[in-house]
């Protein structure tokens, strides 16, 4: 149901204006609530900050913990280092070519799911079992497949991701609601504007939801094998980081994915703005 | 950024776990029984889980009032971090080298006795690969157990070897024991693997594979201990008869295995679930004498330093205070 209520809400913004409260008021709230950023910026300073005290105070071994302020300069160092920035490219190339591969077949079979029903009928409740499944545990034949490269840990996390991405489409696209089709056809809108006005705006925030879901799962399966593996990128250097007894490098290898993780999803919902538009 | 959030909660939480595994008293049984958690890699390999599981089904540990608890890891660094972080009291057969580098990095352990002194190496490859010696090696992929174990320093200073002859350098790949690497050459995702004897000998053999390059081709090794045993050094302070006794019995395991050769292969082959023939693991002892598995003297300790410094596990060398902390021979059993 949530889809087709994100649809109307989504279509029905470009006819009909909410009513908006009363500009003094949004004004006073401002006035009260700091801005969002700041709020997150501050509860994640003052957490940092409570760990460097907690490390410098000994209740934590600065051998499993290192300073905040330590990582934050070895960071510094490291992201002006050419070989740490391959690393990063690596990953970051593996995540991209996993991500539109399973964006781009997701969607499509997801489509082709939702416009011949028997087919979905037949495939959704299998994918939907694939799903829920450990696919990542197959990685060994990807290795036999593709080889030890960045081609099998690609491969497995566009498997991985694509099955959300087939499962949220078809779901988002079953959910568009008939009264805006026939208000589409009563002006007599052809099938491409159809799609790109009514269609798309009312499907893509589920359709997003679940690219979102196929980003993470990407990155997720990409940096694990990275770090089981011991090739490729971030997941290699925190592995490697780890045996190696480095910590500091640890938590700004894991400190830097958390960061492209955040980076992706905010540039997936700067997309899902645009596709709404 | 909830996710940011979130993932920063989850590293703190289990580093704050991790931090809170210090290691404590050991447990002492109802009948005074002293409980010692060790790791080792690669439980089916001779030099690793043959004396675990003969000091078991002899009694050793029973006889000496010890009980027992054995957690296997990758190899090398792996079973360093399962000492440091008081998973395990002793960490049994891994690498001097990767032991420097956590000591390096202010880790919490000691290197109490010799295990294999010398490396007992082997690398194997196809018959139809093109590689038939050392040289062919270079710039092909091949396989090791984990960073910081011995056939990682193994490949590595086979790969300086070559380096320094001219050659392209090796590339390394973490894949796991011996029968990962079989895998792994077999489905052509690595050149060559590793092995310890008698492991594959018998394919060796037959012609299924080809030995391509021996340990003893690597340096001067034969006086070096390749592999050592370490402790936690928070655990070794408060338990030193535990470590003592240990290492006894450790010893005397092994003086019965080279005094008793059929019968410690039959435990082994039950114990580890091998389905090798008892006579193909008998040629074990052919690669292997008494001494090369000796817990003293602990030979080569400033080539194990100068490894963990030229293969990067450690910035820089020693000092001779750090050394002597590290290397504590003291809970070896008086002769």
């Amino acid at each position: 149901m949530q889809p087709a209520t994100g649809a109307a809400l989504s279509v029905g913004s470009t006819t009909a204006a909410a009513p908006r409260p009363p500009s003094g008021g949004r004004r006073r709230r401002r006035g009260r609530v700091p801005p969002i950023w700041v709020v997150r910026l501050a509860v994640i300073g003052v957490f940092l900050a409570l760990v460097e005290l907690a490390v410098r105070m000994e209740f934590l071994n600065p051998f499993f913990v290192p300073r905040p302020t330590a990582v934050l300069s070895r960071m510094v160092v490291i992201l002006i280092d050419v070989n740490f920035l391959k690393m990063v490219g690596i990953t970051l190339g593996e995540t991209l070519v996993g991500f539109v591969i399973a964006a781009v077949s997701g969607i499509s079979l997801g489509f082709a799911l939702w416009r011949f029903r028997p087919l979905g009928d037949a495939f959704e409740p299998l994918v939907a079992a694939l799903f829920s499944s450990p696919i990542v545990l197959l990685y060994p034949i990807f290795l036999v497949i593709f080889g030890r490269n960045p081609a099998a840990i690609i491969a497995l996390a566009a498997i991985f991701a694509v099955l959300p991405t087939i499962l949220f489409t078809k779901q988002a696209l079953g959910a568009v609601s008939a009264t805006l089709l026939n208000v589409g056809r009563s002006i007599n809108l052809s099938a491409w504007a159809s799609l790109r006005h009514i269609m798309l705006p009312a499907a893509a925030p589920t359709i997003f939801t679940g690219l979102r879901i196929a980003l993470t799962y990407v990155l997720i399966v990409v940096v694990a094998m990275e770090y089981i593996l011991q090739i490729g990128g971030l997941g290699r250097v925190v592995a490697e980081s780890a045996l190696l007894f480095r910590t500091t490098e640890l938590y700004v290898s894991v400190g830097l994915i958390v960061v492209i993780s955040a980076t992706f999803i905010w540039m997936i919902n700067r997309l899902e703005r645009l596709a709404q538009r | 950024m909830r996710r940011a959030l979130t993932n920063l909660a989850i590293v703190a939480t289990a580093s704050g776990a991790m931090a809170a595994c210090a290691p404590g008293d050991t447990d002492t049984g109802a009948e005074g029984t002293m409980e010692v958690n060790i790791a080792f890699s690669n439980p089916t390999i001779f030099t690793t889980g043959l004396p675990f599981y003969v000091a078991e089904a002899k009694g050793f540990y029973e006889e000496a009032g010890l009980q027992v608890n054995a957690t296997f890891t990758g190899g090398g660094s792996e079973t360093v971090q399962a000492v440091v972080s008081g998973s395990a009291d002793i960490g049994t057969e891994t690498s001097g080298a990767s032991a420097v580098g956590a000591y390096a990095s202010d880790a919490p352990i000691k290197i109490i006795s010799a295990s294999t002194t010398g490396l007992d190496l082997q690398w194997f490859a196809l018959p139809d690969s093109g590689i038939t010696d050392r040289s062919d090696l270079a710039g092909k992929r091949m396989g090791y157990s984990a960073t910081g174990s011995s056939s990682h320093i193994g490949v590595l200073a086979l790969s300086a070897l070559l380096e320094d002859e001219g050659l392209p350098p090796i590339q390394a790949e973490a894949i796991g024991g011996p029968p990962d690497n079989l895998t792994a050459v077999q489905t052509g995702q690595i050149d060559a693997g590793w092995t310890q004897p008698p492991f594959f000998l018998d394919q060796v053999a037959s012609g299924e594979l080809v030995l391509v390059a021996d340990g003893s081709e690597i340096g001067d090794y034969a006086d070096v201990a390749i592999r050592v045993n370490i402790g936690n050094a928070a655990w070794l302070e408060e338990n030193p008869d535990a470590a003592r006794t240990f290492l006894e019995v450790q010893q005397r395991s092994w003086d019965w295995i080279f005094e008793n050769p059929e019968e410690a292969v039959s435990i082994w082959r039950e114990a580890a679930e091998l389905e090798l023939t008892e006579e193909v693991l008998l040629t074990s002892f052919d690669y292997y004498d008494r001494e090369e598995l000796r817990i003293a003297p602990l030979d080569g300790q400033d080539v194990v330093v100068d490894d963990a410094v030229e293969f990067g596990f450690a910035e820089e060398p020693l000092s001779d205070d750090q050394m002597s902390e590290l290397f504590d021979l003291s809970y070896l059993p008086e002769e």
